[in-house]
């Protein structure tokens, strides 16, 4: 603030607000260029939080799929599922099954059961209840049963993905008890 | 010029770089899962040993024809390296297999291990099986 002498009488300074003072204080230089630095900032860092909020969304979402069909997986080739005897039922729904199994022996595929879950890709009803005992309710899957060099495919369920937002796990399983071949087992959202 | 300025100035810049800097190591933070990527390996390693010694590969080794075994280390995903060791129950190593291409151990390795029975004998599988360092960056 300006001081200027004031006429009253005694030499006392007191401040004299005139408009020309008052318009100085408060577009100066000084606030301008802070305003706009400030503002720059706020951009960035905004920029910057929407694009690592991406990466972690991303990479989440990656880590969810990757888990699942670790263990979905895991389920059916490494279990005889629940009930053991699961294949023989006729209609399978949401209450009489536990969880799908096809071997009954670590990765020796029980023909039965392959049968049987080949015959539930009929319908969507179906399909969507493997996926719920499989625990990947709301994803999709898609399991390809080939020769070892992955040529000739002997069987295949679910629905394929023709994106690339999928994770493909590669495991090995044994058909008719002597035939080592390979499954592919993709989950996609 | 205003000293009182130039020090706001210099508290401004000395704000900025730091966030700045901040910022650029958040972001080159890696997302890969790690863990998983463990769990995975040790599953296809089980797998491995499970169908060699179910489908017979295992004995064809011992009967000096080790092909059929590097066929399924073959067919593993081309990320993954392994190698098959069999011993006998007194620790002697009747054979090692690597896997073509993979240039000798790595770090971060997996060690699974099974059993299986030859002439009326006990051995031990032993599968060493790591990711390339070029798979996990």
């Amino acid at each position: 603030m300006r001081f200027h002498k004031q006429n009253t009488g005694d030499g006392t300074l007191y401040p004299k607000l005139g408009t020309r003072g008052r318009r100085g204080q408060i577009w100066s230089l000084d606030f301008i260029s802070g305003i706009t630095l400030m503002s720059l900032l706020i951009l960035l860092f905004i920029l910057e939080w929407n694009y690592l909020s991406l990466r972690w969304n991303t990479s989440a979402a990656y880590r969810e799929m990757l888990g699942g069909a670790l263990y979905a997986s895991d389920s059916l080739f490494t279990t005889s599922g629940d009930p053991v005897g699961w294949e023989r039922i006729s209609v399978i729904d949401e209450t009489n099954v536990n969880s799908i199994g096809l071997v009954n022996s670590r990765n020796q595929l029980d023909d039965q059961k392959l049968s049987k879950l080949l015959a539930l890709n009929s319908s969507d009803n179906n399909y969507s209840i493997v996926l719920a005992k499989l625990g990947i309710p709301g994803y999709n899957m898609y399991i390809n049963i080939t020769d070892l060099e992955g040529e000739l495919t002997y069987y295949s369920f679910g629905r394929k993905s023709g994106l690339n937002n999928s994770v493909v796990l590669e495991r090995f399983v044994i058909l008719n008890d002597s035939v080592i071949s390979k499954a592919k087992v993709e989950v996609w959202k | 010029m205003s000293r009182k300025g130039f020090v706001i100035t210099i508290d401004a810049i000395a704000a900025l770089s730091f966030m700045l800097l901040s910022l650029y190591f958040i972001q080159s933070t890696s997302f890969n899962p790690v863990i998983l990527k463990g769990t995975q390996l040790k599953q296809l390693s089980l797998d491995t040993i499970s169908v060699m010694e179910k489908a017979g590969r295992l004995t064809t080794v011992m009967d000096g024809n080790s092909s059929a075994v590097r066929q399924i280390l073959l067919a593993t995903p081309e990320a993954v390296c392994m190698q098959l060791s069999i011993l006998a129950e007194n620790g002697t190593t009747i054979a090692t297999i690597d896997k073509p291409a993979c240039g000798g151990i790595g770090t971060e390795v997996q060690v699974n291990y099974g059993i299986f029975r030859y002439e009326d004998e006990l051995y031990q599988t032993t599968l060493r099986s790591w990711y390339k360092q070029e798979a996990l960056e």
